[in-house]
C-alpha cells in the first residue's frame, strides 16, 4: 500500500525527516534513493560551515523546531589546517583546506578533493598579492564551476569545472584603469561566480563588474554605498521558512 | 454583501451531496464541509455533483472517516487547541489506516488531512532501520545484499 503512493505524496513525506533519518531512507530502495538524491529534492536544512576542524555544521532549522539530537553535528572531515569557506551553492559548501579544494555536500556527506589550478603557483612567488576565489552554478550547462583568480600585473584567472573536472586559464582584459586599481591590493575583491556563469568583482568603493568569461565582455555597475561594505553570499529562493509577511521593519 | 445572519430567520435548507464508497455504501455530507476538498469543489462548481459521486478507490470505512474529517473542520467555533487535540485522536492508528487517509486525501485533494497524515507517517519514519520502513511500506525491491551493503557503508554514520 504505502509503496502505491504517489511520488509527490512519498516527496512530501521525506522532506519532513531530519538528516539522519533520510540518509536511512536511501537504503530502503532504489526508488527512495533516486527520490532522495534527485537534485529537486529540497534542501530543506541549510547548513553553515563550522569554523574549526573536525568540520561543524548547525542545523538551524533543528534549532528553530527541534529535532533529532544535537544541532551541531561534527563531521569527519579532518584538515591541519582550519578550513575556509570560499563559498555555498545550492547544498554544496566549497572549502580550502591545506592544499586542495574541498566540495562538500554536509546533508549527503559526500565530498571531492580538487587539486589547486596552477595559479597557486604565483600565489607562491607573489605573496603579496590577492588571491580570491568563489563557487557557483552555471545554469545554462548544468555545471558547477569554482573560480579562482589572483591580482598581479594582470588578471590570472582559472575556472574549474566539475562536470568535466578540469581547470581551464581565462584571459581578463580589462582596461587600463581597471588594472591600475587591480594591482593595489585590497581593493578588488572577487564575489560570486553566478548562476549566469559571469563573475562578479568589486573593483572599488564605488563600483562592481560583471565579467563573463566566455565572450570576455565586461559591464560596470556602480555601488550605492558610503564606506566599508561586507557582502554575503546567499541563495535565492521564494521560500522563506520562519518570516513573516510585511513590510520589513528592524 | 450581507455577511450577518439572523438566527431568528428559520435555518435554510442545508445543501448535500451523495459520495459513494468502492464498496458501494453511500455517505451524505453537506457542501460546505465538501468544499474542504478540491476534487469534490470542482465537481460541485461543475455541477457534476447533483447525483452520487463514486470514489472508487476509497473503500467505505475509510470513506466515513473522511467525512467525519471534512465534517469536523467545517465546524464553526471550534478553537484551535481543541481541534489540535481532535487532530491527534483522528490520526492516532495504525499506519495501514494513515496510508489510506494519505491516499484518499490526495485524491480528494484535502491538504489539511493529508499534510496531518503525512506528518505522522514521517514521524514514525523517523529512527527505523532500512529494513523496518520496508516492511512498514510493504516495499519489496530491496537493493541487493551487496548494493545494500555498499549503500550502508557510504551512509555509516547515519547508523551510528
Amino acid at each position: 500500500m504505502g509503496e502505491s503512493f504517489p511520488e509527490d505524496v512519498l516527496r512530501d513525506i521525506l522532506s519532513r525527516l531530519p538528516t539522519k533519518s533520510l540518509v536511512r531512507c536511501k537504503c530502503v530502495n532504489k526508488r527512495w534513493r533516486s527520490l532522495i538524491s534527485d537534485p529537486d529534492f529540497l534542501h530543506r536544512r541549510i547548513i553553515v560551515g563550522g569554523r574549526h576542524s573536525p568540520l561543524e555544521t548547525v542545523d538551524y532549522e533543528a534549532l528553530a523546531g527541534g529535532g533529532e539530537g544535537g544541532v551541531v553535528v561534527p563531521h569527519t572531515i579532518q584538515s591541519l589546517w582550519d578550513p575556509r569557506s570560499v563559498g555555498s551553492c545550492d547544498g554544496l559548501v566549497c572549502l580550502i583546506c591545506l592544499c586542495d579544494f574541498l566540495i562538500y555536500n554536509p546533508t549527503a556527506r559526500e565530498h571531492r578533493k580538487l587539486p589547486f589550478s596552477d595559479i597557486h603557483r604565483y600565489y607562491d612567488i607573489y605573496r603579496e598579492y590577492e588571491l580570491f576565489c568563489g563557487l557557483g552554478c552555471d545554469s545554462p550547462s548544468d555545471d558547477y564551476k569554482i573560480v579562482e583568480g589572483i591580482l598581479c600585473e594582470n588578471w590570472e584567472v582559472a575556472i574549474f569545472s566539475l562536470k568535466s573536472s578540469s581547470w581551464r586559464r581565462i584571459q581578463v582584459q580589462l582596461e587600463e584603469r581597471h588594472l591600475k586599481v587591480a594591482g593595489i591590493k585590497g581593493i578588488v575583491v572577487p564575489l560570486v561566480y553566478t548562476r549566469g556563469g559571469k563573475i562578479v568583482f568589486r573593483m572599488n568603493e564605488k563600483q562592481m563588474i560583471l565579467f563573463n568569461p566566455e565572450d570576455n565582455i565586461w559591464k560596470e555597475y556602480p555601488i550605492w554605498s558610503k564606506g566599508f561594505i561586507r557582502y554575503a553570499v546567499y541563495l535565492e529562493t521564494l521560500v522563506s521558512p520562519y518570516l513573516g509577511g510585511g513590510p520589513l521593519r528592524i | 454583501m450581507s455577511s450577518s445572519s439572523s438566527s431568528s430567520l428559520p435555518p435554510c435548507p442545508k445543501k448535500m451531496i451523495t459520495l459513494k464508497s468502492s464498496d458501494g455504501e453511500t455517505f451524505q455530507i453537506e457542501e460546505t464541509a465538501a468544499l474542504q476538498s478540491k476534487t469534490l469543489e470542482n465537481m460541485i462548481d461543475e455541477n457534476c455533483a447533483s447525483t452520487p459521486i463514486p470514489l472508487r478507490s476509497i473503500n467505505g470505512k475509510i470513506l466515513a472517516k473522511v467525512v467525519e474529517f471534512c465534517n469536523k473542520h467545517a465546524e464553526v467555533g471550534v478553537d484551535a487547541e481543541s481541534l489540535h487535540a481532535w487532530d491527534a485522536e483522528f490520526v492516532n492508528v495504525e499506519y495501514t489506516t494513515l496510508f489510506d487517509y494519505i491516499l484518499a486525501a490526495n485524491f480528494l485533494e484535502i491538504p489539511t488531512l493529508l499534510d496531518l497524515a503525512s506528518g505522522v507517517v514521517g514521524d514514525m519514519i523517523k529512527g527505523k532501520t532500512p529494513d523496518e520502513i520496508r516492511k512498514m511500506f510493504n516495499i519489496n525491491d530491496a537493493f541487493s545484499p551487496e548494493e545494500e551493503e555498499e549503500v550502508r557503508r557510504a551512509n555509516q554514520w547515519a547508523f551510528e
